[in-house]
């Protein structure tokens, strides 16, 4: 598909040296953080949006996949190459190039890392919300494409609530504006709602215009230790149900307690079912009231302890379980995989029910997260890559879990997109009618299907 | 014995390929390139042990292998804890073992570096080349444009002091009245032929502190030929080393050059499997101190006269990740009344110095090195100071390329005038 | 419409739902002169679905309804076709008040909706400007908001789901019940707001909050416009009001029409703040330290200020009615714009007044002069316009039929966009029978159909 007058002309668009083709370079851009390999068939860095615009009109003309990739850290495959032609890298395109106090706005390239971003609007008393684990190497870009999540969506929202626009380039090659720093007024349809979590198939951010919110003044921190997971599960129901939305509900079940407690011995306790991370924060006002409501409310849903943290470094500590999770489990095995199936929230405890029997009958190891005031799972299965019979049953445990969550009126994704590692679960989700109607959606912006050609939304069997 | 490349297969197997090292690597902050990240040498590193590509035979493999720091920051950040350091170490030991090193490389670390009075001779000419007129032809003749990286490298060059450290050493070492402790001084490369009237500060600091200082004859620690995958040669001088400071009785083994201090910490792991240098090894490892480290153990005097200056401090990967050396540099910058102590944004970052990297990759070097220039910038410091002649180098030279009115220095430069401004009564000379 | 369409619509509806009866037939139009052939009235998406598959084969155009509190702002006038009027289909499906969602039929009213929800102490934080009657299927699609929309943002923040009949016929589920979904594009939010343009929307997964513990109003009199001005940056920037409300001397008069008299006559702020007791008192104490004047309102007198605010248009626009134009402008720029365009609007001599979302960026300008008569104030409005824009800003005129600003607006976005809405259209609507007449997007396509 690439031949040697597209390489002639990408050359001419970003400079020789910014056009790789050697199977040394190439063999690097053939994955992201998930399970899912492909092989481009050139690998391109672009500096900004007119060089993007000038080689999706070559790939559109002569049809040739495009994917774009920022940090490559997309847990289901949004970075990979799955049918060749063009990795287009967008880590060089890595300004802040706006932050405006006042009106609470800042404009970023897709390369800047979130974490770039909430470290240069901090010093102005303002927060960007979206706090996706990954936050420290995800790219705003791939933020975007993911609809990305975090600790602080069940209070705060997701990246769809805080990114109010864009510069895009369609895959005709033409930039248009989306959205963008006013609150809309004029009767239009809002393209950015759309193109928000639209796993690059739509277009290709090359500006992006984030909302900020004013930091939270005070918080106040809680664990809470239970017996069981369904303890702990009701009480994060009776938390909510109370009216009170704290800004970070995690929960940690047993497996995880005991990889952080081996690796680090804080003393964590080692037979708790399930502990549970709180956090409240607004004003300082009425925090403590808050707390001591969160409290009583966990000790009368059966937590055998509550701490509550008096400073900064109790805080700190209370936070290093939750902080080192998935390292403590990551020593554990060669590899781990991460799910984030989603439920209801008051199904939370039949679903890690669930994925308990899962393990035992696929005799895998599962440590299990969850953001558990959004029903947000992270089932972390331990295995190893090179023993295929292991591989073969972590597919059925995932196949189990997204049945379980869809049965239970959840999700196949809360945060990490379908890409191509939930592609053949899709079909679970949604009819032939809806999954053709998706892909009109899809060849409205991109006739070609050539923007992430193959994800999202399966091409094969459901003709538009 | 150290493991070879493909013994590492359990450890390489470890990457999830999440990408957490790209908060932390500095090849990829200064590029965007994958292959640029400890993420993407691992993968090259695997492949290569799963047969697609032969690591012995590939150049773009071998460039992206040797374009590491080895500065380690991805180890500490990895959460599956993946030892991409060791891994790249032991990638260049079996690239090496089947081609060698490039002629030019291999005769600076054998032809040079292992021989100390060769080292010294080729000092001696670099300061006659620097004072004789032939500097300024070379740089104004455009001459060095010619050599590549190393043609830029030239400017990293601090101005060459007339004698070696070793050569003062008769007028430096001066054993206290009453000494409390007896330490082995190992005088590094660097800081012997580069960087004397450092030395020479730590040795006036150790035996201000009543420390009778010996300094045993030695060779290079090793630490550039294990970065080149020249592990016989790693051996032989540890073994060399081994043999000259076991003839001293001493507490300590102290260096003030923080790689060095970490290459002769390493020496026991290295050795751990040598049947006659094995317990020499531990023993010998278990006494090695980075200089600021040792003041911190025993204590120091802190009478002392003021520095009247703002200083922060660079960790060096070898001191900050290599011995996990963090507070006690700080501990003895703040203890010096008169120093206004600030802390660098980023202060443990790789400054691009990495040994001999900024002559190989000056170019990436500096880029590196550009952004630890803007995080002092920001400190408004006077003094950069730091514990290690390979970052001294490249930060003088960024300080200096930058434009930056501050001065480079070593941690015992500062308390050595500490100390000598005590008889000084008022208006504390800088240093 | 032909008499054999009219006789299937019976057919697929029974003959009560499916009216010809002029009244009712106006009472669907925003005209007294184009009006839809047939109003009919599915009782489920299934015959909606039916409706819209004979409207695609017969190319009949069709327009959704509710309770028709908004259409018009929306609508342009159009002749002939079907209008769909969805309140027959007004169930709730699910209350999960333990995941604090509700899973309705669009044609319930807001009103009896927040009524079931308040027993477990739970409610929808939408304001349309008819809190009562509004259908919940009308707030999404006009993207309602109000006052509250600084505090928790428009309709679009609310819904987690649709279910929605496609004018192919086809009935398709977005989103789904939880909060955090990325399994398929967000065709959720990207029908908020989209004016019955795209499809019909038949049930909605809502996402429902709290009822806060506290709610307190506060009322700040000001002499000049001025004060006002800055007292409402403190009050934003100090502080997280719910709801931020600006009125000039002119929009309090109105007010006070409306139903809700303050002291003094001069321009006045409205701040609400919501939630734990303790969060809302430390905020109104901070206010009343910066400015004594100011007035607490809690329980029937809040609720008596909000629902005067909300009926200031109407009451304004009276009998002879008004043109409504509203701007949108970057925060910092509020001041300049609100002062400039008060000079402006004295200059003109016509009566207006000024109600802005202060916290929004968002100015509603009101002018006292007939829709049917814009061409007596389009010089003055277009001098605001320009005004907004040299501020970084837009204006827009509500309820008048010339969409020219909007379209300029849309177009500068880039030539490429009215073409992609225009592919967008065709995806959902191939036949292009809904809602032609819908101002989203009246200005990318043809809208000239009209069919008797």
């Amino acid at each position: 598909m690439v031949d040697q007058s597209t390489l002639n002309e990408l050359v001419r668009i970003v400079g020789r040296e910014n056009v790789l083709t050697s199977k040394v370079s190439l063999n690097t851009y053939m994955y992201d953080a998930s399970l899912v390999y492909g092989q481009p068939e050139v690998v391109v860095y672009v500096q900004n949006a007119q060089q993007i615009a000038a080689i999706m009109k070559l790939a559109s003309s002569k049809k040739i996949p495009v994917t774009p990739r920022g940090g490559g850290t997309c847990l289901s495959g949004g970075a990979v190459p799955q049918r060749g032609g063009i990795v287009i890298v967008m880590t060089r395109m890595n300004r802040i190039l706006e932050i405006d106090p006042e009106n609470r706005v800042a404009v970023v390239e897709p390369g800047v890392t979130n974490m770039e971003l909430q470290k240069a609007v901090a010093p102005y008393g303002l927060v960007y919300m979206p706090d996706p684990a990954s936050q420290k190497v995800s790219t705003m870009g791939g933020n975007l494409g993911e609809n990305s999540g975090g600790m602080r969506g069940i209070k705060y929202g997701l990246t769809r609530d805080h990114i109010i626009g864009m510069e895009l380039v369609l895959s005709n090659g033409e930039i248009v504006q989306i959205g963008g720093k006013l609150e809309p007024i004029a009767q239009e349809l809002n393209l950015n709602a759309l193109l928000i979590g639209s796993e690059g198939n739509l277009g290709i951010a090359t500006k992006i215009i984030c909302k900020l919110t004013p930091a939270p003044r005070a918080n106040r921190t809680m664990l809470a230790t239970y017996k069981t997971l369904e303890d702990a599960g009701t009480s994060v129901s009776a938390i909510i149900a109370r009216g009170i939305i704290p800004c970070t509900l995690e929960l940690m079940d047993n497996k995880i307690i005991n990889a952080v407690e081996d690796w680090l011995h804080i003393g964590l306790p080692v037979d708790a079912g399930a502990i549970l991370l709180i956090e409240v924060d607004g004003w300082d006002a009425g925090l403590d009231r808050q707390a001591q409501q969160i409290m009583e409310i966990c000790r009368e849903n059966g937590a055998t302890d509550v701490k509550l943290a008096k400073n900064a470094k109790e805080r700190d500590d209370l936070w290093t379980a939750r902080r080192m999770a998935i390292g403590a489990i990551g020593r554990l095995a060669p590899n781990y995989d991460m799910e984030d199936a989603t439920v209801p929230r008051t199904k939370l405890p039949e679903i890690l029910k669930e994925v308990n029997r899962l393990s035992q009958e696929y005799n895998l190891a599962i440590g299990m997260l969850a953001h558990a005031g959004d029903g947000n799972l992270h089932p972390l299965v331990l295995f190893d890559e090179r023993n295929k019979e292991q591989m073969e049953r972590v597919e059925k445990v995932r196949a189990a879990l997204f049945r379980k969550a869809l049965d239970l009126g959840g999700t196949l994704s809360g945060e990490h997109g379908i890409g191509l590692a939930k592609l053949e679960f899709v079909r679970w989700a949604f009819n032939p009618e809806e999954l053709r109607f998706l892909r009109r959606v899809r060849l409205a912006f991109d006739p070609s299907e050539i923007l992430n050609a193959g994800k999202t939304v399966p091409d094969t069997d459901t003709a538009a | 014995m150290v493991k070879t490349f493909r013994q590492y297969e359990e450890d390489i197997v470890r990457c999830n390929r999440c990408g957490f090292c790209e908060e932390v690597c500095p090849t990829y902050k200064a590029t965007g390139e994958e292959f640029s990240l400890a993420r993407g040498r691992n993968r090259l590193m695997r492949q290569s042990m799963e047969g697609h590509f032969d690591l012995t035979k590939e150049p773009e493999i071998n460039h992206h292998i040797y374009s590491c720091l080895l500065c380690g920051a991805c180890v500490v950040t990895c959460p599956s804890s993946v030892i991409t350091d060791t891994l790249v170490k032991a990638a260049r030991a079996e690239i090496t073992r089947a081609n060698g090193n490039p002629f030019p490389i291999r005769m600076a670390l054998r032809g040079v570096l292992a021989r100390q009075r060769r080292l010294t001779l080729g000092a001696k000419a670099l300061r006659f080349y620097q004072r004789s007129g032939a500097r300024w032809l070379a740089r104004h003749t455009g001459f060095l444009g010619l050599l590549g990286s190393l043609g830029k490298a030239e400017g990293l060059l601090p101005d060459i002091p007339a004698r070696t450290l070793r050569e003062r050493l008769p007028e430096v070492l001066k054993k206290p009245l009453k000494p409390r402790h007896k330490v082995a001084y190992f005088a590094g490369c660097m800081m012997n032929n580069f960087f004397p009237q450092v030395a020479e500060s730590t040795l006036r600091v150790f035996q201000e502190n009543d420390i009778e200082v010996v300094v045993p004859v030695s060779n290079c620690c090793g630490i550039p030929h294990e970065a080149y995958g020249e592990t016989e040669m790693h051996v032989k001088l540890a073994k060399e080393n081994l043999d000259s400071f076991k003839r001293f009785n001493v507490e300590a083994v102290v260096t003030d050059c923080a790689s060095c201090a970490h290459g002769l910490h390493y020496y026991a792991e290295l050795l751990k499997d040598d049947p006659e240098y094995g317990p020499l090894a531990q023993e010998f490892a278990a006494k090695v101190k980075e200089a600021s480290q040792y003041l911190a153990e025993v204590g120091f005097k802190k009478e002392m006269g003021p520095v009247n200056a703002t200083v922060t401090y660079h960790d060096p990967c070898h001191a900050v990740r290599g011995l996990k050396i963090k507070n006690e540099p700080r501990q003895i910058l703040k203890s010096i009344p008169g120093v206004k102590f600030v802390e660098m944004n980023e202060s443990d970052w790789c400054c691009g110095g990495a040994g001999s990297y900024n002559v190989t990759h000056y170019d990436l070097s500096q880029r590196i090195l550009a952004r630890k220039m803007e995080n002092f910038k920001k400190t408004g410091a006077q003094y950069l100071a730091t514990s290690c002649p390979a970052c001294l180098m490249q930060l003088a030279h960024g300080l200096d390329v930058h434009h930056l009115p501050a001065r480079a220095i070593h941690v015992m430069q500062l308390l050595d005038q500490a100390y000598q401004n005590r008889s000084v009564k008022s208006g504390a000379r800088a240093v | 419409m032909r008499q054999e369409n009219i006789n299937k619509l019976e057919k697929i509806l029974g003959a009560g739902n499916c009216q010809i009866d002029p009244d009712i037939r106006r009472q669907h139009s925003c005209s007294k002169t184009a009006l839809p052939d047939a109003v009919v009235y599915p009782e489920s998406s299934q015959q909606v679905a039916e409706v819209l598959r004979l409207a695609g084969e017969e190319g009949i155009p069709v327009v959704p309804w509710g309770a028709g509190t908004m259409a018009c702002r929306g609508l342009l006038p159009l002749a002939g076709g079907l209008v769909i009027n969805l309140t027959r289909m007004n169930k709730i499906i699910e209350y999960d008040y333990e995941n604090m969602t509700a899973y309705v039929e669009a044609g319930i009213p807001l009103g009896e909706l927040q009524k079931t929800l308040r027993t477990h102490n739970l409610y929808w934080p939408v304001e349309p400007v008819e809190p009562d009657t509004c259908t919940v299927g009308g707030c999404i699609a006009a993207g309602a908001s109000g006052p509250s929309k600084l505090g928790y943002g428009d309709v679009k923040f609310h819904i987690l789901g649709l279910e929605v009949v496609l004018p192919t016929g086809e009935i398709i589920h977005t989103g789904g019940k939880t909060v955090k979904n990325v399994q398929d594009y967000d065709n959720t939010r990207f029908l908020a707001g989209s004016w019955g343009a795209l499809g019909i929307i038949t049930k909605a997964m809502l996402k429902l909050r709290p009822v806060p513990e506290k709610e307190t109003t506060v009322f700040l009199p000001f002499k000049q416009l001025k004060e006002a001005i800055a007292a409402a940056r403190i009050i934003r920037n100090d502080t997280l009001p719910v709801a931020l409300e600006l009125l000039d001397g002119a929009a309090m008069a109105v007010l006070a029409r409306a139903g809700w008299k303050a002291d003094g006559k001069g321009p006045g702020v409205l701040v609400a703040y919501n939630g734990f007791r303790e969060q809302v008192d430390t905020q109104v104490d901070y206010v009343k330290k910066q400015f004594p004047a100011a007035t607490i309102l809690e329980g029937e007198a809040a609720a008596a200020a909000w629902q005067a605010r909300r009926q200031l248009f109407p009451v304004f626009a009276g009998a002879s009615g008004a043109i409504l134009a509203s701007v949108a402008i970057p925060f910092t720029a509020m001041e300049e714009f609100l002062t400039r365009a008060r000079d402006e609007l004295k200059q003109s001599r016509k009566g207006a007044a000024l109600a802005a979302h202060f916290g929004n960026g968002h100015v509603h300008i009101f002018l006292d002069e007939a829709p049917g008569a814009y061409a007596g104030v389009q010089e003055t409005v277009n001098r605001l316009a320009t005004l907004a824009g040299d501020l970084g800003g837009l204006l827009v005129v509500d309820n008048i039929d010339d969409l020219t600003l909007t379209r300029r607006w849309v177009e500068a976005r880039g030539r490429a966009v009215m073409e992609l809405l225009s592919r967008l259209k065709a995806a959902f609507d191939p036949q292009r029978i809904m809602a032609p007449n819908s101002k989203v997007l009246a200005y990318v396509i043809d809208n000239s159909r009209a069919v008797s």
